[in-house]
Formats: structure tokens, C-alpha cells, sequence
């Protein structure tokens, strides 16, 4: 059990750690003390903006009135980030800044390779007001510095171009709180959930309903892709065998076939944010 | 980390760190020079907003897709317009190969068609001498700015010193976070991809000559491949018109990405209609059939056949995929 300096309230959290974050206030206590180097990326996007861009996104077999959902619960989440300086000897004009996510696992799952920004972070204050959730990480910041292998492979390339071996090193500089709104909706009697970036309104992931027709067309589409993959195997199979040919048609489509009705089946459709645009 | 940098223009406090070249002011928006000389910072001009908006419009009209449904499509509000900074690097590198090739040819006998395998080794050098855009910042920005960075390469527009521009005021300016050595870091990065697919190319050229086969297939099996960079330069940092127009369609907001200096769309997001689902079935359907001839050729020919039956099947799968997709990017 943990008391926070700054605002008094009491929060669990397993003993032997660095970093102890206030959930409620954001307050960082390592060792005892408060920790002054935090950070946070403000939140553009409001409770307003974030329901609009989930709601009006009309991903595949989402009803037409979506839009016209009832809002029923938003809350900010600030995830934990931890904050590098890299350093490369012999070559110090290399060095970076590098930001990785200190939770094993965020609440929240983001984009594979997410990477984040590091900089239009503004010092971080905390306050009796409750603006949101804020996380525990839960790496220690050698194993979350694992995620950035990237920067120093990139130095390493470089490196090797003049036929020097660079070595990596680097200083932990901070934390840094990244602000992602988890949303709930209603639609026809049921809830469903939604994550925005609250730096820049995209949608990260969203579950919405899906509809008897966005359904059908993916059956369809699972039928058509099997029979017509049969068929036209067949067809091609004619200068060997065609029998093999019409299973192997079979054979071929059974991912794709898969994939469609997987979709047809669920009772909700699920959207993930692919590439950044 | 915080350093004590005060913003030129109002006054107010700059975030920054040591290496960062340019600082916007949160406040008023003024870009501030923290390293070097304003005069040696670049950035190409661009037309003006409604200008800018005038082609976005212009470019959906002409889009097969859209024009279709114009009275659907609304431009909600003005361009945003952002300076993004880059560094293009431009460099030449030089391979020594040699590497074992795989020869895929059919010959025809009495007893039918049958494919035939040869490995052929060959060796030989390869030149490249190609430029990059590498963006001077951390966080990544996203498609837009390569391809923003790909058609300043091709356009070739001029730039100006940017104190010619800051003074319009106009824009967000995104600081410059990376040095230029940094640039020249990721550029090699790229630049050596490149170089690699070029020694493949090229040894897959040599291949067929060396065994007379113009119209064999090829897979390079196995390469041993020393390079050395003869040359490396990065431009002075360059700030690049960058505008964002929004526009909706049937009630959902999508984005168009243009170059400012001469307003062509680099890129579009754009909703997947009932005709690109139709497509992606046909081509569902069409490697589905490709898997099944796989399976068929399998007994006359085992590694060709099962490749050609995994390749439908993957393929197969992506075309579902982009049959659930509700918009898509055109470039």
C-alpha cells in the first residue's frame, strides 16, 4: 500500500519497484521521494472530438445510424513512457532522444510499432483535479529500452559504412504520461468500447455493432471466394488433374474463407488503426 | 532537459534541447532559430490556401471514384497547412557481389514439358547513386510525408531561404529534431536496401545471359556482398509545404494530403466502395484458382507446386482482408 505526497490517496502496488505512479494525481514517487523529471504530452482532443471521430468512423458492416449513439463513458488514460538519451562513442553527432512504453501490458493495445514522440512534452504538474487514470508502468526501464533496438540498429548500419563499430549507450531522462481516451457507447440496449489518441483524434481501436447485412455480404463474400477458388482450381487443374486442381483451389481459399467468416460470425465488428497516414 | 529559450516574436518559453535547429512557439506559432543561421534553413514556397483548396476539389471531380457521387462529398473546412522539415540526402554506393542463382526453366522432350533447375554463380559490381528524404524529426509523421519527400525529389521545386516565409506568418512550423548526421544515418539505411535490390537484379541479369536462358526465372539463393559509400551529403535542412484537407463523405471525415508547391494530392484516404470489394473478391477468387493449380502442378514438380499453392493461399487471405476494409489510400 502506498500513501501519495501529493494528494493523500492511498493505492496498491507491489513492493520492489522504481517508479510508483498516484493514479489518481499522476504524482511520481521513486525511493521515497517525489520524482521531479515527468512529463506529458497534452491532450488535444476532446471527450466531444474523440466520440466523433469513433462514431462517424463507419468501418465495414457498422450501421448507418451509428452516429447517433448514446455516449455513455469517457475517460483519459495516461500511459507511462520512459524517456532516453542515446549516445553512440565514437560517433556523438549520432545521438537520439527515444520514448518506449513502460507497461507490459497498456489497457489499451496500440499499433505494432507504435513509436512515440518525444518531444512537445510539456513539464507535468500535478493536480487536485482529476483529469484522468494514470498507470502504473511496470517495466523496469532496461527491459522497456528493448523495444528501441531499432535506433541503435540504424547507428550500427551507419557505423559500419565507415568501418567503425559504435557502442550504444544511453541515460534514462524521465516519464513521460501519454494521454488515450477509452470510450463507451450504447447502441440498441448494448455497450461497446473505443480507444482515441488524445494527442491527435485518431481512432487506435473500436468495437461497434455489427449489421445483418454487413454480415450476409461477408458470407457471401466467404461462399463466392471458396466456390469460385474451386472452379476456377478446377479449371486450371484441366492440363494436370483437375481433381487436384479443385482441391487445391479449396486448399488455397480456406484462409481468405476463414478470415470472412470469422467476421460474419462475431456479434461485433472490431476496427484497429493500421497505417499512419 | 529544459533549457531557457525564449520565443523571438511574444516572448514566451521554448521547449527545447540541445540539438534542436528550429523551435515553434506554442503561443503565437513563430518559429525561432536555436542552432545555426535562419538564412541557412531552407523551405519551399507554396500557393495559397484557397488555391490549394481549389485543386483538392478539382482532383475529386476527376477521381473515378468519387466523381460518381460528388453530391455525397462535402469539404467540411480549409486546408491546414504544416512545414514539415527534411534533410535529402544524397549519396553513392558501390558493391562487390558474388552470389549463387537459382536458374527455373521448362524444357520440352518426347516425354512431355518438364521444369528444369540450374544453379549458376556469378559476381560482379554495382553503382548506385540515388537520393533520400529523410524526415528531421523523431516521432514519425506517417505516409505522407515519404511520399511528400518522393514527389519534392521528382518535382523538383525550388527553394527559398526561410526567412523569406516565416515572415507570412502563415503555417505550423514542425521543429527540426534530428542533426543532419543523424539523416545521413537512416538515409544509408535506405540507400543500402537499395543497393541490394540492385546487386540482385543484376546478378539475376547476369545469371540468365551466363546460362542463355533470356526468359528463365530467377531466385538469388545465397549472396556475399561488400559495399563501401564513395559519397554522402545532406542538403541544408528544408522546410516543405505539407496541407491537410478534410473532407467528408456520407457523414465520415477523410483527408486529403498535398504538396503545397503545386497542390498535387500525395496522398488520399479515401472510403472503399461496393465496386473495390468487388474487385478484391475477383482477386480472392482469382489466386484461390492460382492455389489450385499449385496443388495440380505439385506431383510433376513438388517445391514449385506447394510455392505457387502458399502464394494463392496468402494472397487469397490479403483480398479478404481488404474486402472488411472500410477505406483505403490512394497515392
Amino acid at each position: 500500500m502506498m500513501r501519495c505526497p501529493f494528494c493523500g490517496a492511498d493505492y496498491q502496488a507491489p513492493p520492489g519497484r522504481r517508479f510508483y505512479v498516484c493514479p489518481y494525481c499522476g504524482t511520481v514517487v521513486t525511493e521515497g521521494k517525489t520524482y521531479q523529471s515527468v512529463y506529458i504530452f497534452k491532450p488535444r482532443t476532446d471527450k466531444t472530438a474523440a466520440f466523433r471521430a469513433a462514431l462517424n468512423l463507419k468501418p465495414m458492416g457498422s450501421p448507418d445510424d451509428l452516429p447517433q449513439a448514446t455516449p455513455t463513458a469517457a475517460e483519459l488514460h495516461f500511459f507511462p513512457l520512459y524517456l532516453y538519451h542515446i549516445s553512440f562513442q565514437p560517433l556523438p553527432e549520432l545521438e537520439a532522444d527515444a520514448a518506449a512504453l513502460a507497461m507490459s501490458k497498456p489497457p489499451v493495445e496500440l499499433p505494432s510499432g507504435y513509436r512515440f514522440p518525444t518531444r512537445w512534452k510539456t513539464p507535468f504538474k500535478p493536480s487536485l483535479e482529476k483529469i484522468g487514470v494514470f498507470h502504473q508502468p511496470d517495466l523496469d526501464y532496461k527491459s522497456a529500452f528493448q523495444a528501441l533496438k531499432e535506433v541503435a540498429e540504424e547507428a550500427q548500419a551507419y557505423a559500419y559504412v565507415f568501418r567503425t563499430k559504435v557502442s550504444v549507450s544511453w541515460r534514462f531522462e524521465g516519464i513521460a504520461y501519454f494521454p488515450v481516451w477509452a470510450l463507451e457507447y450504447e447502441y440498441r440496449g448494448k455497450r461497446y468500447a473505443a480507444a482515441v489518441d488524445a494527442t491527435d483524434g485518431t481512432v487506435i481501436q473500436m468495437e461497434y455493432p455489427l449489421t445483418k447485412r454487413g454480415r450476409a455480404q461477408a458470407a457471401a463474400f466467404a461462399a463466392t471466394t471458396v466456390s469460385g477458388s474451386a472452379a476456377l482450381g478446377t479449371a486450371a487443374g484441366l492440363l494436370w488433374d483437375a481433381w487436384l486442381g479443385m482441391l487445391g483451389g479449396l486448399m488455397a481459399s480456406t484462409g481468405a474463407a476463414w478470415r470472412l467468416i470469422k467476421f460474419a460470425a462475431a456479434r461485433r465488428g472490431r476496427y484497429k488503426a493500421e497505417e499512419k497516414l | 532537459m529544459l533549457e531557457e529559450a525564449r520565443c523571438g516574436h511574444c516572448g514566451a518559453p521554448l521547449e527545447t534541447t540541445p540539438d534542436s535547429v528550429v523551435a515553434v512557439c506554442r503561443f503565437c506559432g513563430a518559429p525561432s532559430f536555436l542552432m545555426g543561421n535562419p538564412a541557412e534553413v531552407l523551405a519551399v514556397p507554396t500557393l495559397p490556401g484557397p488555391e490549394v483548396a481549389r485543386r483538392a476539389v478539382e482532383r475529386t471531380r476527376s477521381d473515378p471514384d468519387l466523381q460518381k457521387r460528388l453530391s455525397a462529398v462535402n469539404f467540411a473546412t480549409s486546408p491546414d497547412l504544416h512545414y514539415l522539415p527534411f534533410y535529402f540526402v544524397e549519396g553513392t554506393l558501390n558493391a562487390d557481389y558474388k552470389a549463387a542463382v537459382l536458374v527455373i526453366y521448362t524444357e520440352r522432350s518426347r516425354s512431355g514439358t518438364q521444369i528444369m533447375r540450374r544453379t549458376v554463380r556469378v559476381s560482379g559490381r554495382v553503382s548506385l547513386t540515388d537520393a533520400v528524404g529523410v524526415l528531421a524529426r523523431r516521432a514519425p509523421w506517417g505516409l505522407s510525408a515519404d511520399e511528400l519527400a518522393k514527389h519534392f525529389l521528382s518535382s523538383k521545386p525550388k527553394p527559398k531561404p526561410l526567412s523569406h516565409l516565416a515572415a507570412q506568418g502563415e503555417g505550423r512550423f514542425l521543429a527540426a529534431e534530428i542533426t543532419p548526421e543523424r539523416a545521413k544515418a537512416k538515409a544509408v539505411k535506405i540507400l543500402i536496401s537499395r543497393l541490394l535490390k540492385r546487386v540482385e537484379e543484376d546478378a539475376a541479369a547476369k545469371a540468365k545471359e551466363a546460362a542463355g536462358l533470356p526468359n528463365a526465372r530467377t531466385v538469388v539463393q545465397d549472396k556475399a556482398v561488400s559495399y563501401e559509400v564513395a559519397r554522402l551529403e545532406a542538403s541544408r535542412l528544408t522546410y516543405l509545404p505539407l496541407w491537410v484537407m478534410t473532407y467528408l463523405y456520407d457523414g465520415s471525415y477523410y483527408h486529403y494530403y498535398l504538396a503545397g508547391w503545386d497542390g498535387r494530392v500525395v496522398v488520399a484516404e479515401e472510403p472503399v466502395f461496393a465496386e473495390h470489394r468487388r474487385a478484391s473478391l475477383l482477386s480472392a477468387v482469382s489466386a484461390g484458382g492460382l492455389g489450385g493449380m499449385g496443388l495440380a502442378l505439385a506431383p510433376q514438380d513438388f517445391f514449385m507446386g506447394a510455392a505457387v499453392l502458399i502464394g494463392g493461399a496468402v494472397l487469397s487471405y490479403t483480398a479478404a482482408g481488404n474486402m472488411l476494409k472500410s477505406r483505403r489510400v490512394e497515392k
